[in-house]
């Protein structure tokens, strides 16, 4: 995103709500990085990104004489990014004739389950990257927007039509699993994930 | 007196329990459960997974502030998008306004239409009226 002092910001807001086209095409010129960067994080991958980002700017559109101002523009605009993508998954997770459900288990990308990944050495960061990649949406969706983009819980379950509590599991949960899905490259973790323990016991 | 064996799965149990409460504890969050809170102060085998989580957090936290470079062409799809929307929306609403015309073109004409019937009916009335008084 081009980084614009926030009294700019508003000036185009302010414009383009009066209807002056290149106002909009500025405002959507200098925050598409960070709405881009949000749409990538929240859904995984390239294409979906691309149609999550135009739906989120043609609904700011539409919605742009009724926002007040009385929140950050950019905000407004992640808020709407996050709805669109957990519309677009939720819809596509409906229609998948696999159906991938949360409880199944997710693909194993420890690098010593595929030594050819091993051999090219991946860094850190990259590992964290694809285990992020490789988490249900839904559990996905908790880990970006509290712990890459710093949410607090009640805007979390907010933005997710959840409660608060729901919303604090859901994050219990996707770290665990995130946990797990690092565990060969961020050391032991405790090896035994809920699920095995609850399929143990019963 | 407890046995070794028996103080290692105790412990393993309460490292399992503390779980969520690592993740908090790397988060540096709030509302941490205190029990578990107090079990990871004194387990070592806790405290390395608190290590091993924030560097994770680590990870997660600096890709805010890593953008990540759209496809090319796709701003442009976008403002497109948004330039058939305007176009649309301007259609829309000419129409609205060539239908709010022609509706309230024929509610004036009914209304005239109206009033000159009743016009007519009343000059018709009087004469009438004339003759029983």
């Amino acid at each position: 995103m081009i980084a614009l002092p926030s009294a700019d910001l508003k000036r185009l807001v302010d414009a383009a709500r009066k209807g002056d086209r290149a106002a909009l095409d500025d405002l959507v010129r200098v925050t598409y990085g960070g709405t881009y960067t949000l749409a990538y994080r929240l859904t995984g991958n390239e294409d979906d990104a691309r149609d999550v980002v135009q739906d989120t700017y043609l609904r700011a559109y539409r919605g742009l004489r009724r926002f007040r101002g009385d929140a950050q523009f950019t905000t407004w605009l992640y808020r709407i990014t996050v709805n669109c993508s957990a519309n677009l998954l939720a819809k596509r997770a409906r229609t998948r004739t696999e159906a991938l459900s949360e409880d199944e288990p997710v693909v194993d990308i420890r690098p010593d389950s595929d030594p050819e990944q091993r051999m090219a050495g991946e860094d850190e960061r990259a590992r964290v990257v694809r285990a992020l990649g490789v988490l249900p949406w839904r559990l996905r969706q908790v880990i970006v927007l509290r712990d890459i983009y710093d949410l607090p819980h009640a805007s979390i379950a907010t933005e997710l039509g959840i409660s608060e509590a729901a919303a604090k599991v859901r994050l219990h949960r996707a770290r665990r699993r995130l946990r797990e899905l690092l565990a060969a490259d961020f050391g032991g973790g405790f090896g035994d994930s809920e699920e095995s323990r609850d399929a143990r016991a019963s | 007196m407890r046995g070794l064996a028996e103080i290692v799965r105790l412990r393993t149990g309460e490292c399992r329990e503390a779980v969520d409460t690592i993740a908090q504890i790397a988060a540096e969050e709030d509302d941490v459960d205190q029990k578990a809170a107090a079990h990871v102060a004194q387990c070592l085998r806790c405290q390395a997974e608190v290590a091993a989580y924030r560097r994770i957090l680590r990870h997660l936290r600096a890709m805010r502030r890593e953008g990540i470079a759209p496809p090319v062409g796709s701003l442009a799809a976008v403002l497109a998008a948004l330039e058939t929307a305007a176009a649309e929306q301007n259609v829309a609403s000419n129409t609205w306004v060539i239908r709010a015309a022609y509706v309230g073109g024929i509610t004036v004409a009914t209304a005239a239409a109206g009033a000159a019937g009743v016009m007519v009916w009343m000059s018709r009335r009087r004469p009438g009226l004339a003759d029983t008084g």
